[in-house]
């Protein structure tokens, strides 16, 4: 059976998995409106499909991890550094809402957004990420 | 790591996709290589070698090496 190449099976995972994460979001809202045939939200249901559309997020981190993994020593490198400093810059604005959150009005948890977040990061930083040396001195 | 890359690989008539694809990297990968962006792991470096028939330091000068 014929490899696919890392960037088309990358291409392919993720955008089976945003299918599974709209057909989630959708699913979840009509649940917990009780629109579906499973009835009113109650427990542990109501905790399982509360939990449903974070599932194929973790399968897209899955599918960037393995891109990760298939690719050349230098695409990997830079992979790696960029979703170091994304995952940092994540961390600081999500402090940063948290405790801004904390001391106003700001509305939402700021948790919601952790994983668009980092993905905005992500590209932000990506172009200013393009050499795998680590430069000292 | 100075590297004399990007001459050897116009002399023998190659573009940079015709190395990436003798490599088994991307074409990204050579370009990084030349531009002085990526130092290849020593693996690399001895396949980069077996293309152009040198050996290592023919193609990337040892910074180390006095003398």
């Amino acid at each position: 059976m014929k490899t696919l190449k890392p960037v088309t099976e990358y291409t392919i995972g993720f955008a089976a998995w945003m299918v599974a994460y709209v057909a989630a979001v959708f699913f979840a809202g009509y649940y917990f409106r009780g629109m579906t045939p499973l009835g009113l939200p109650q427990a542990p249901l109501l905790y399982a499909v509360a939990l449903l559309p974070s599932i194929p997020i973790g399968g897209t981190i899955l599918v960037f991890l393995r891109f990760m993994d298939r690719s050349d020593e230098y695409m990997r490198a830079i992979m790696t550094r960029r979703f170091i400093v994304a995952t940092g810059v994540t961390l600081f604005i999500s402090t940063a809402w948290g405790f801004v959150k904390n001391y106003t009005e700001m509305p939402g948890s700021g948790l919601d957004y952790t994983y668009m977040i980092f993905w905005i990061s992500f590209a932000i930083i990506s172009p200013f990420v393009r050499d795998s040396k680590v430069r000292t001195a | 790591m100075k590297t004399h890359l990007k001459a050897l690989r116009s002399e023998a008539g190659l573009t940079q996709a015709d190395l990436a694809g003798k490599l088994g990297v991307s074409r990204q990968a050579v370009i990084a290589i030349e531009s002085d962006k990526h130092d290849p792991s020593l693996d690399l470096a001895y396949r980069i070698a077996a293309v152009f028939d040198l050996p290592v330091e023919a193609i990337f000068e040892n910074p180390h090496r006095t003398g």
